[in-house]
């Protein structure tokens, strides 16, 4: 078994210095490290491969990658980066499942230095790396450590071989590489194949039983050419070279025949891709993106101008009921009506101010002329007599004085040009716009044009590759199946004359201990293929069996708790039915996974979802651990991807419960429902949250405290729902599904 | 809402169109669950077209119709449903006196000055569904309105 205890990474490009100490309890295996998108996940995934591997674990061209702090800029003087990993063996394998009472701990330590490169050639960095370093110390008996005398490489070989370093330390989207790759990478046939083959060779120990085998071959070949010389009989001698020279043709016709073979599967693999096109050609999907895209933004931009169109239309039909059109057709009605009143307001006469006077003279009881106008005095009763008869008078007097006002105001229009301007202004722009709208259908007329007479060219193209592929497969066959049929007689030759040869020299007395051997060995050789063939089929049977339950678990479309074994299946995933990993037929020792529908048929990659394959790939890794008892770590990224609802909360548990150690980068939205805030709290013995200190409010992200000013990543303890003062996000603190993490708190 | 809205939206006083006329009229204002370019139906509502027939009215110095309204004249809306705003209401009220003369004790009156609104309308109507419906193969509605308009504009100036 081995298990990390600590992760120590500092100057890795957003890490200033961080520590992660992986959960090692049994109990509470998983380790869940939350971090938004961009927020230093998968850099320290490759932190901890670049750890591991070198350069070997940087994707990409490693020299153009940087690990240097992405605000350093590069200098004469430079800056260190380190990377150390702290884990331990108890030395455990399929042998000895117990391993031993005395953990070996050990600490791989690596670091570089990136200088200024100077002068700069055009497209290469600025900066170039020097003085890497991988040291390797092994704590003895006594606590303290010294470096270990089988140094780096072999020891990280033997227990986490670098071409198995996407099996333990993965970012799930290169793992989907097991099955054909992800939606937007398609991994060839041959690699897959290469891949899968790799992997369960190396972690079932199938390769030791081939080496083992071919050995013990060599041997009892050696024994029999001895035994031959040994008689010293010219026919045994002539019989022996030809044999030798029998062997060495048929071993020539064999890897011929292989080499056609893995044609025949590329040949193979080119050929179904080509029938995918030209079905997704003919179907009019797919092709053409550019041409498509031009179109959609034509459609757009005219709909646009349509609209615009449309809006001037109504503007223009607007100054049809407007009132400075309605007032200038009006203007005489308007000048009489001015004519008439202005003189009466201008004489007073309207509106009417003198009723005013006389009953503001009634509220005070007195006349200009002194006489008594209060109480119920006989002056008081005329004037207020007199005062209503002409209330009505005073009526249309106002409203008099309104109208003039109102005709004032209209008047205003009389001669003005904006009506007009507005309407030329309106015409014009439809006119440009009409002239728009009909160069955007011409451009549209070209382009459709186009895209049916590329869809027509490409639709040949890809007839005459079908062609071609299908008559190059032909011509393999044809070829394949002779040379198999030369590797069956020289297989007869040489059986025959083994036999003969085997016959003469059983006869010769001297020969007698060397044929023994001869005969030993070749049993054993039999022996060791039975045994491979036995060890073979049932750990690949045993395997298939786990990836199948592993696969229904997490497929699963309720939750995993709430379902029987016998109804699970029927909860799959509709489209996959079974799942599992099939030998190719005549090559011997390569495996391939296989999906197949409910209808038996075999699904290719294409037609599997992301989930799917993220699961497939994932049921593998598992299973292939479980079966080969291979305890080691999980280091996964962007696992939970494109899946939801019950299908994430079954894959977290299946690889919680499963997997020896695993280490899990996660997003909030993977933790979003409280199924899987569950499995977290029941499963995780270590939780760390990453912010980026330039996901700040400041720099328009949702980090509500800016606790470090250069451009790291910083770690907290917080779990899933808690928050401290270095991750808090804008609306947690309000929120009352979230808590405040005291303990969380200065942790970097 | 101003003194002259306020009067004429105080009672329901129904606004009125040539009923003869009605298909036509139809064919130039926007129907409600019709969807017709605004290039061939250029007014948006039907008193859009009976204010713009007052003013051709007005413009051309036609008399307003005679006899009984119910006679020839068919009531499209009511005014408390709002559809006439401060401005035209202001208009009319000046149109009003022009006609009736700032002596005349009905000048004031909401249901007289209505009634002289209907009448030039009624007037008017005619003449502008002449000049929409002039057939031409490189002119919309819209545009002939549009044109009218200016017509009537330059006329006046």
């Amino acid at each position: 078994m081995l298990l990390i205890r600590r992760i120590e990474i500092e100057n890795f490009a957003c890490f200033d210095r961080i520590e992660i100490e992986p959960s090692t309890d049994a109990n509470h295996p998983l380790t869940v490290i939350r971090a938004e998108n961009g927020s230093g996940k998968t850099t320290l995934l490759r932190a901890i491969r670049w750890g591991m591997y070198g350069e070997d674990g940087l994707p990409g061209n490693p020299s153009r990658f940087s690990l240097h702090p992405a605000d350093w800029h590069p200098d004469a003087q430079g800056i260190r980066s380190k990377v150390a990993i702290i884990f331990e063996t108890d030395g455990s394998s399929r042998d000895e499942p117990e391993g031993n009472p005395n953990n070996t701990a050990y600490e791989l330590i690596r670091t570089v230095t990136t200088v200024a490169q100077k002068p700069t050639r055009q497209g290469m960095p600025d900066f170039r790396r020097i003085n890497e370093h991988a040291q390797l110390m092994v704590q003895t008996s006594s606590g303290s450590w010294e470096p270990h005398e089988a140094g780096v490489a072999s020891v990280v070989a033997q227990l986490l071989p670098g071409d198995l370093r996407d099996f333990f330390v993965m970012d799930a989207d290169e793992a989907t590489d097991f099955v054909g790759g992800s939606e937007n990478k398609v991994v060839k046939r041959q690699d897959v194949i290469r891949k899968t083959s790799f992997a369960l060779r190396a972690l079932l120990g199938l390769d030791v039983f081939e080496d083992a085998t071919a050995r013990v071959r060599r041997i009892a070949e050696e024994f029999g050419r001895a035994a031959t010389k040994a008689v010293g009989d010219n026919e045994l001698n002539r019989q022996q070279t030809e044999l030798d020279r029998l062997r060495k043709d048929l071993l020539e016709v064999e890897a011929l025949a292989d080499k056609e073979r893995r044609e025949k599967t590329e040949i193979e693999g080119d050929l179904e891709r080509a029938r995918d096109k030209l079905e997704a050609l003919v179907g009019s999907i797919g092709a053409h993106d550019v041409l498509k895209q031009r179109l959609k933004e034509n459609r757009e931009r005219r709909e646009v101008a349509r609209q615009r169109r449309l809006d001037a239309f109504g503007r223009l039909s607007r100054q049809l009921s407007g009132i400075d059109l309605l007032a200038s057709l009006a203007v005489e009605e308007i000048s009489t009506v001015r004519d008439s009143l202005q003189p009466l307001y201008d004489d007073g006469s309207i509106p009417s101010r003198h009723l005013a006077f006389v009953r503001g003279l009634i509220e005070r009881g007195v006349c200009v002329c002194g006489q008594d106008l209060s109480g119920q005095s006989e002056y008081k009763r005329h004037v207020q007599h007199l005062l209503d008869k002409s209330l009505g008078k005073e009526d249309v007097a106002n409203y008099l004085a309104e109208v003039l006002d109102a005709a004032n105001r209209l008047h205003q229009f009389h001669g003005s040009a904006s009506w007009e301007r507005r309407c030329q202004q309106l015409e014009r722009e439809i006119a440009d716009l009409d002239q728009e709208i009909e160069e955007l259908d011409t451009a549209k007329r070209e382009m459709d044009d186009q895209l049916d007479e590329v869809k027509a060219v490409e639709v040949q193209v890809t007839r005459d590759k079908i062609a071609m592929l299908e008559t190059q497969k032909e011509t393999i066959d044809r070829t394949l199946g002779a040379n198999e049929d030369t590797r069956d007689r020289l297989r007869r030759q040489v059986n025959e004359l083994e036999g003969r040869i085997r016959v003469q020299v059983r006869r010769q007395r001297e020969a007698h201990d060397h044929q023994a051997c001869q005969q030993t060995s070749t049993i054993l050789v039999n022996i060791l293929e039975q045994a491979y063939a036995t060890i073979r089929d049932e750990q690949v049977s045993e395997l298939d069996t786990e990836m199948n339950r592993l696969f229904a678990r997490m497929a699963a479309n309720v939750s995993d708790e709430d379902i029987e074994d016998a109804d699970r299946r029927k909860a799959t995933l509709s489209m996959i039915d079974q799942v599992g990993l099939q030998p190719l037929l005549g090559n011997v020792g390569e495996f391939e996974i296989f999906a197949l529908n409910s209808r038996g048929r075999s699904m290719p990659p294409t037609e599997i979802n992301g989930a799917s394959r993220r699961i497939l790939a994932l049921s593998f890794v598992l299973a292939l651990c479980k079966v080969s008892q291979t305890y080691a770590p999980l280091v996964a990224d962007s696992l939970l991807n494109f899946m939801s609802g019950s299908v994430r909360t079954n894959t977290l548990r299946v690889t919680a419960e499963t997997a020896s150690q695993p280490i899990l980068l996660l997003t909030g939205s993977d933790l979003e429902s409280q199924s899987e805030v569950d499995l977290v709290t029941r499963f995780a013995g270590a939780t760390y949250t990453l912010t980026g200190q330039w996901q700040h409010t400041d720099h328009g992200g949702d980090v509500v405290n800016m606790t470090d000013e250069r451009r790291v990543a910083l770690i907290c303890a917080c779990g899933p729902r808690q928050f401290c003062s270095v991750c808090e996000r804008v609306g947690q603190a309000a929120n009352s599904g979230w808590q405040r993490n005291p303990t969380g708190e200065g942790i970097q | 809402m101003n003194e002259f809205s306020e009067r004429l939206f105080s009672r329901q006083f129904g606004l009125v169109l040539p009923k003869r006329d009605n298909d036509q009229i139809e064919r130039y204002v926007a129907q409600m669950g019709r969807d017709v370019s605004v290039e061939r139906v250029p007014f948006r509502r039907q008193v859009d077209f009976w204010a713009f027939s007052i003013a051709t009215a007005l413009a051309m110095k036609l008399d307003p119709m005679d006899g009984a309204l119910r006679r020839w004249g068919k009531v499209f809306i009511y005014t408390p449903q709002g559809v006439m705003d401060d401005d035209l209401c202001s208009l009319l009220a000046v149109v009003a006196i022009a006609k009736l003369g700032v002596d005349n004790p009905e000048v004031g009156n909401p249901s007289r000055i209505v009634d002289l609104a209907n009448r030039l309308a009624g007037a008017g109507c005619p003449v502008v569904l002449k000049n929409l419906s002039e057939t031409s193969l490189r002119t919309t509605p819209l545009d002939r309105a549009v044109e009218f308009a200016r017509s009537l504009r330059s006329a006046d100036q």
